[in-house]
């Protein structure tokens, strides 16, 4: 089938993953190998969701698994912050370095290896498969050895935030696949990190239903500063229920191939998804979005709000479309896109779609491709600062508008430093390798 | 202090500055008048370094040094500072941030310690008083919001804090009303010293009688046409540049 990681795939029978004694498990796992080796393939070579992706060169990868390492996190460079965390090492679960005592009552946090077969069916969300035309997340089905289930009460609130922390730490390239679930419960309001920090390479999968309920009120922030020889390829599903809400703000920072899958769905009247992402690539990086989300009752309103910064030989991507459904009657979707390119060799490719299939909307898009103002560089040039030091501002200046939102105060402090950081330290300074 | 020598630039394909001569010792204040096109505000440009200016002859040299030769960067490290006609907004990068961003790029340029945020601060305060402006404005965005007459004084505050050693105000009186007109001035006159040099570029006169210039001078067709004492400007106030010698109009 030429495709080394499949192989691999199909090579693992699941004895030796969570929930390995379930008969409901095996199945599903079962099932996802058999999507696998149907296709042949993690996509085929000519779908559109896919066409930006080196997807062959991903696929030739031959990837053992990797063990469980056993170094402690702190040596990793993840700072502690108070409140309950979840550690994934790896793509491990690591007991010994996350911390639950400090979930609230009504909240629960469970490691997919510690499932018991009552759990594996409360929990049963975890074993479908998405349902997208590729194999990504049969991919992560068929392999996934760490995960986790958040299940929050109904009226529960969790705004500690909860932290989510995946560590590479291998010293050679592996696989790793982490499964996860988030359940709201009705008005349950629940604040969390997610970051993907340290070394590592190979490639990594990450897929993660989130499920809110009635009312529900999510506040999601995604920092990925991933080792620079990482693939990681995320699927978040999400589905809103009515009144429901979710606020996302990604910050695609590291990782040298980077792919987000979102996928949301407004299921109920006046459920709400606001997203800001912001991604900045350098060298030879490439950062992509492929945005599935639809509009499938009336009353919804959706605002995504991107900014992508493309220096070097870097890309950035954004696809996909939002959908307003027949019947998504009074509707509100926007998509404001804005990017910048550093260099000559970099690209940015800004693809979205809006298919609208229902009355009285309200849809707006804008999407912008340019380069920073000379006008502004000049001016802070002027003052004494020197190219790189105006271009690193203005960059981070650009991105910084889409955290201003963030209302956790430490979260919004730490998102801004990473990215000032990360701006400030472009090995090539923006200007072609 | 400025020596410009027979300066001609190009813009867009068209000869601005025409061999331009000026010679600016150090505490004197020049100002500079002329009419729409004669290549005041290439001059400003020019002298802090901007892009988009081809420098087809002449010499500028400041305290001995080819400024033509340095970024803009560092000809603000050496002490020279351009107060623009339009100040940029630039959202999103914080006022106090960036000044102290410029001030410690500055001083580390010239080998001298950067402030701590501390130190910093307390020069900001005592600048501020100055020109009266509101605390507020310095946890904006640069200029963002600002309104024309808060960019201005917001620039006259940047020269204060940055004390350069040759300032340069394009066409700072431009859409002032009386009353910042006078602060913008004060602010100005504040910073007058033995070692401070400003080169004053305006249209009209009514700024040149709350900075007293020492030299005036009259650009037109991209060199200096006449220069005098500050009656040169109430001349041209009351008669207008068509009064100018036929071969420099």
């Amino acid at each position: 089938m030429g495709s080394a990681l499949l192989a691999a795939a199909l090579r693992e029978d699941g004895s030796a993953l969570p929930g390995a004694g379930n008969a409901e498990v095996q199945a599903a796992r079962s099932q996802a190998r058999a999507r696998l080796q149907l296709r042949g393939g993690l996509a085929h070579a000519n779908s559109e969701r896919w066409r930006y992706m080196p997807v062959r060169a991903l696929e030739a990868q031959s990837l053992s698994a990797g063990e469980a390492p056993v170094s402690a996190v702190e040596p990793m460079g993840v700072p502690r912050v108070a409140g309950p965390r979840l550690v994934f090492a790896d793509g491990y679960f690591a007991p010994s370095m996350s911390d639950l005592r400090a979930l609230p009552p009504g909240a629960v946090g469970l490691s997919l290896a510690d499932l018991d077969d009552g759990q594996w069916a409360r929990y049963a969300q975890l074993l479908q498969l998405a349902d997208t035309e590729d194999e990504l997340d049969a991919l992560n089905l068929a392999q996934a050895r760490g995960g986790f289930v958040l299940d929050v009460s109904a009226g529960s609130v969790l705004d500690a935030p909860l932290e989510i922390i995946h560590v590479g730490n291998a010293a050679t390239p592996i696989a790793t696949h982490v499964r996860c679930l988030v359940r709201m419960g009705a008005g349950a309001s629940v604040t969390l990190r997610e970051r993907h920090v340290g070394g590592g390479s190979g490639l990594a999968t990450v897929s993660t239903r989130w499920i809110l309920e009635e009312g529900a009120m999510l506040h999601v922030v995604q920092q990925q500063q991933a080792g620079a020889s990482l693939s990681l390829l995320r699927r978040d599903e999400f589905r809103l229920a009515a009144r429901s809400t979710l606020r996302l703000h990604a910050l695609e920072l590291g990782a040298a191939l980077s792919r987000r899958d979102l996928s949301i769905r407004l299921d109920g009247e006046d459920a709400c998804a606001e997203v800001r992402q912001v991604a900045l690539t350098d060298g030879r990086q490439h950062s992509e979005l492929a945005l599935d989300l639809r509009h499938a009752v009336g009353g919804t309103r959706s605002e995504l709000r991107c900014r992508a910064v493309a220096s070097a030989r870097a890309r950035a991507v954004l696809h996909g479309a939002i959908m307003i459904e027949a019947g998504a009657d009074r509707s509100d979707a926007s998509l404001d896109t804005r990017n910048l390119l550093l260099s000559e060799s970099a690209e940015i490719d800004v693809r979205p779609t809006m298919e609208i299939h229902a009355d009285e909307v309200r849809a707006a898009h804008g999407a912008s491709v340019g380069q920073i103002d000379p006008g502004m560089m000049f001016y802070l040039r002027s003052r004494g600062l020197s190219q790189s030091q105006a271009r690193a501002m203005l960059v981070a200046a650009h991105c910084r508008a889409l955290l201003e939102d963030i209302v956790h105060p430490v979260l919004r402090a730490d998102a801004e430093a990473a990215l000032d950081a990360v701006v400030a330290n472009w090995p090539s300074g923006g200007q072609p390798a | 202090m400025l020596t410009i020598e027979n300066l001609c630039v190009r813009v867009g394909g068209k000869d601005i500055l025409q061999g331009l001569s000026l010679q600016v010792n150090a505490g004197e204040v020049h100002a500079i008048m002329g009419p729409n096109g004669a290549g005041k505000s290439t001059l400003g440009n020019v002298l802090a370094g901007r892009d988009g200016y081809e420098v087809t002859g002449g010499s500028v040299r400041f305290e001995g040094t080819d400024l033509l030769a340095m970024e803009p960067e560092a000809r603000a490290a050496a002490g020279v500072f351009l107060a623009f006609q339009y100040p940029v907004e630039i959202p999103g990068v914080n006022n106090t941030y960036f000044l102290r961003a410029a001030l410690n790029a500055q001083r580390l340029a010239r080998g001298e310690p950067e402030l701590d945020s501390v130190q910093f601060l307390k020069l900001v305060r005592e600048k501020l008083k100055i020109l009266d402006l509101p605390d507020a404005l310095l946890h904006r965005g640069v200029n963002e919001g600002f309104s024309g007459g808060e960019k201005k004084r917001n620039e006259i505050f940047q020269m204060a804090l940055l004390e350069p050693k040759l300032a340069i105000l394009d066409e700072t009186d431009s859409g002032l009303d009386i009353d910042a007109l006078r602060q913008v001035a004060a602010g100005v006159n504040a910073q007058r010293a033995p070692g401070r040099s400003f080169i004053v570029i305006t249209h009209y006169q009514r700024l040149l009688e709350h900075i007293r210039p020492d030299v005036v001078h009259v650009l037109a067709n991209g060199r200096i046409a006449a220069s005098g004492g500050p009656e040169l400007a109430r001349k041209l106030e009351a008669e207008g540049y068509a009064g100018l010698p036929q071969e420099a109009a």
